[in-house]
């Protein structure tokens, strides 16, 4: 009787660890999958394509794309976030005395978890926590001049690999990238749709007029031009919009939740190349 | 009779030990089992139907409004504490106000009918949902 309790007790174990071994893995574990998932979905896409979004695999709209990226409707965002860039503070410094950015910019590096708070920063906190260390009020998040400083960060570091960590040796950072994958994968709002259902499991199908972009490679270009509102959107605020759209009450921009997601999906897309900002339907 | 009863599930915190547990029982007498809703305060009822009950007496529309509104706004704050709220759920008990203010009854608790179900469809997925995502993972 105690045999037969005993293998029933590792039987269960067994199952119970074959169900949720794909969600108990590591971050790294998780970016391998996540990348041969799209690989196998779409043979032939080169992985850096990824970072072009749905243009990596509507050639139809590719087209168009490329058109409108000849006379790109972000260069005046550029320009206003580089004229921001170089404005000196009251006490004399400017932005690249808080960002040791070189030559290579560092777009690359965010999100990025912050073991002084405990946190994930991203990079609209640093923006902000710059101008809070040299005496200057925070930008509104989703605002004008955040997205133009984040748009001339981001063209800066064109080329420039995502090159995100999930420190092992902090639990705190792994709970955050664990939060964001939940948050990824669970479904939400009257649409009972989850991040992944769409651009996962419903990668490159059509949703009405037109298709749905792969997950791999979505933070690489934001903030991006949007021809449907005509002005710059954020990643947070594409977040807010997804949410909204299948009806749930969504997070306010740099909430914890839309931080950790960030943080989740941009780690799926390291190795790809910063693009931003670009333009998108 | 009052609006068709919520749901008896039990909604946990994913993750979490829930600070407080109260229970809707305040607002809905009718449901049988505690709903968890971490610090949500679900003391909305204002009508104590269990005494109108006993007294056989049908309740009015108003009665039943606030009865039915003190369910739905509880459900909703439950699905708001566990950040899982649905989009329009707040509007529509924000209209049937504006309906039971002029008196239309019948539109007022059509609306708070379709908050109530909204709420309670909103912490059904969450239940599912704590372990449900897990088996999306891509492996």
């Amino acid at each position: 009787m105690v045999m037969i309790r005993v293998a029933a007790g590792f039987l269960l174990f067994f199952a119970t660890v074959m169900i949720y071994k794909d969600a108990l893995a590591g971050p790294s574990e998780d970016r391998q999958a996540f990348v041969a998932y799209f690989e196998s979905r779409f043979p032939g896409i080169p992985f850096e394509e990824y970072a072009n979004g749905i243009y990596a695999i509507d050639h139809d709209a590719r087209e168009q794309w490329q058109e409108i990226e000849t006379f790109p409707p972000y260069e005046f965002t550029i320009d206003q976030g580089r004229e921001l860039w170089d404005t000196k503070f009251p006490d004399g410094k400017t932005y690249s005395d808080c960002f040791n950015d070189g030559e290579t910019g560092v777009r690359q590096f965010f999100p990025q978890f912050d073991p002084q708070s405990g946190r994930v920063a991203t990079l609209a906190m640093a923006i902000n926590g710059c101008r809070e260390a040299h005496g200057l009020a925070s930008l509104k998040y989703g605002g004008e001049e955040i997205v133009a400083l984040s748009a001339y960060m981001s063209f800066v570091s064109r080329g420039q690999p995502i090159n995100i960590s999930v420190p092992g040796n902090d639990p705190r950072a792994l709970a955050a990238f664990e939060e964001g994958k939940r948050f990824y994968y669970t479904k939400r709002g009257q649409l009972n749709l989850s991040c992944a259902d769409c651009h996962v499991t419903s990668a490159g199908q059509h949703i009405r007029a037109d298709r749905l972009s792969a997950s791999l490679g979505h933070p690489t270009h934001f903030p991006v031009y949007r021809s449907k509102t005509g002005g710059m959107v954020s990643l947070h605020q594409r977040f807010y919009g997804c949410v909204r759209d299948v009806r749930a009450r969504p997070f306010a921009l740099q909430s914890r939740e839309f931080r950790n997601l960030e943080y989740f999906l941009t780690y799926m897309s390291n190795g790809l190349g910063v693009n931003g900002p670009g333009s998108r339907k | 009779m009052g609006p068709a009863h919520a749901s008896n599930h039990h909604v946990m915190s994913p993750g979490k030990t829930p600070l407080v547990i109260l229970t809707c029982l305040l607002a809905t007498p009718h449901l049988t089992r505690a709903v968890e809703v971490g610090e949500t305060d679900c003391s909305l009822a204002g009508v104590n139907t269990q005494t109108e009950k006993m007294k056989g007496r049908a309740l009015t529309q108003q009665e039943l409004f606030k009865q039915s509104y003190g369910e739905a706004e509880c459900l909703r704050q439950a699905a708001a504490s566990l950040a899982v709220e649905w989009l329009e759920t707040e509007n529509l008990l924000f209209h049937s106000l504006k309906e039971a203010d002029e008196g239309r009854w019948e539109s007022a608790l059509e609306l708070v009918e379709k908050a109530r179900l909204q709420a309670e469809q909103a912490l059904r997925q969450a239940e599912h949902e704590a372990e449900a995502w897990k088996k999306r993972v891509i492996d």
